[in-house]
């Protein structure tokens, strides 16, 4: 019998089908695969790279042991994936709700002098910028950050999201919407908060402020300004 | 039209998602009237170009490939697991009658580690050690372990031993039976033999000897007596006959008062 490569052309669907009958390498092409999803769907959940890697580690084991109760026309192996994802994240968070995570993602976009001192400027207003915008998804209550993180940072359809989160399609798109709004007032919010150590830095003093925390707000200020996500 | 109707087709038109051909040309007929809307438009597609730069700023999982031969190991031993022939295991544990079994012999296992583990050792006494015929020559002066010996000869430790009938404990429970036999053996006085649950089914005692255990009180129900008040860790005397493979068949318990016997 030929050996037939695990390449992306057999699809998911089969690959779980041959995974719940026991096939190894059916299995580490699934993670080779899938693997990434999760991985940034745990990560944009929890902030925490280790907690997102347990993550991925739980949703595989228990892909393993119920490969076999999976059904192929009731939806897309990822949103499977995510659905178990989202469920172990849930448990994860709830079980260390009280504790401090240990350390945190941050965007880390290093700066480049080639194009000069402007562009340099540019790289860390944007870095900044992409960075308020993590926390700010960081702080959005649950419903919401799992609608966001799947429909726009993971680029799922709504129907595989609805799948996913097990609700209406209905649902997503309304919690989506409202998800935005809340992203959009909590950046703007950033912004409204700073303009005032920004005015005092514009209204004269020549030196330099060594207040980190001015200079933060003031970094903050511009890049929600930069987004333009504002009216 | 009402801008608020047009909300949520916004939100899909800055995300490049498909709301259908007739939403889109009534979203696009109310844009190039509504400059609200069309400012609205702009600002959603800035936050979506943000949010797919922070979705392509997400780092890899530093430690995949660890966990994917973590997760492969763990996938090959399930499925050495699966694959065990299981035909040897299902013929013993498949039935409820064998599992009852099962079941019994390790009940009467833990009693008989639970009676040996509480029943300190002693040393046989001098003269009273009824040891085996091959070893030790003729048995002790001892009457009741003698009788027991004989009694051997001629077939199992049931026939040995005094066996406890079964009816004889409810009616010795309602007080009606009385006292049970005493026998005097030299200073001591000693009550009969009785088997032990867990010789049930032992092969017949051919040689045998007995030995003096302390026994603490608290196990004395189990034997049919009643406890003594007194301290809770108290111990009563007992020769226990042991057969030619050192399995414990019977118990006799040695000076007991009358209360402590009214049960038996």
């Amino acid at each position: 019998m030929p050996v037939v490569p695990l390449t992306d052309r057999v699809p998911d669907d089969e690959l779980m089908r041959q995974v719940a009958a026991g096939d190894g390498p059916a299995f580490a092409e699934l993670f080779r695969r899938r693997h990434p999803v999760v991985f940034r769907f745990a990560l944009h959940m929890t902030g925490s790279v280790s907690t997102a890697e347990d993550v991925v580690q739980d949703v595989f084991l228990i892909v393993m042991r119920d490969a076999v109760r999976y059904a192929a026309g009731r939806g897309a192996v990822v949103a499977w994936l995510c659905g178990i994802a989202r469920n172990c994240v849930r448990q994860r968070m709830e079980r260390d709700r009280r504790l401090a995570p240990l350390e945190s993602w941050g965007v880390q976009e290093p700066a480049s002098d080639e194009g000069g001192p402007m562009d340099a400027l540019a790289g860390l207003l944007r870095t900044e910028r992409i960075e308020l915008l993590r926390r700010a998804v960081q702080s959005l209550p649950v419903p919401y950050r799992e609608v966001l993180v799947l429909c726009d940072l993971q680029e799922m359809t709504y129907e595989d999201a609805a799948k996913a989160l097990e609700c209406p399609v209905g649902t997503v798109r309304s919690r989506l919407h409202r998800a935005r709004g809340m992203l959009t007032a909590k950046l703007c919010a950033a912004r409204d908060s700073a303009p005032a150590s920004r005015g005092e830095d514009r209204s004269g003093d020549p030196a330099p402020t060594t207040d980190t925390g001015e200079r933060d707000r003031a970094v903050r200020a511009d890049g929600a300004d930069a987004g333009g996500y504002c009216a | 039209m009402n801008c608020r109707e047009f909300e949520a087709d916004i939100v899909d038109l800055a995300r490049g998602a498909d709301s259908g051909t007739q939403v889109a040309q009534r979203l696009g007929e109310h844009l190039e009237g509504c400059p609200g809307c069309a400012a609205r438009v702009e600002r959603e597609r800035r936050l979506t170009a943000q949010l797919k730069a922070l979705a392509s700023s997400a780092p890899e999982s530093p430690r995949a490939a660890a966990i994917e031969q973590r997760l492969l190991g763990v996938f090959a031993e399930r499925q050495a697991e699966a694959s065990r022939p299981v035909a040897a295991s299902k013929s013993v544990f498949a039935t409820r009658a064998a599992r009852r079994w099962l079941a019994i012999a390790a009940t009467l296992l833990i009693a008989t580690l639970a009676w040996l583990g509480s029943a300190r050792w002693w040393p046989a006494r001098e003269g009273q050690s009824v040891s085996t015929r091959a070893e030790l020559g003729p048995p002790a002066p001892d009457p009741a372990a003698t009788r027991a010996a004989e009694r051997a000869d001629q077939g199992t430790v049931a026939q040995a031993v005094e066996a406890r009938p079964r009816e004889q404990a409810p009616r010795a429970r309602t007080g009606r039976s009385g006292a049970p036999p005493v026998e005097r053996v030299g200073n001591e006085e000693v009550l009969r033999f009785v088997m032990l649950p867990t010789a049930v089914g032992m092969p017949g005692l051919e040689s045998g000897r007995i030995v003096r255990v302390e026994v603490p009180t608290a196990m004395l129900p189990a034997y049919g007596l009643d406890v003594m008040p007194g301290p809770a860790d108290g111990v009563v005397e007992a020769d226990v006959l042991v057969g030619q493979d050192g399995q414990a068949r019977a118990i006799r318990f040695v000076n007991l008062d009358s209360t402590q016997r009214r049960r038996q």
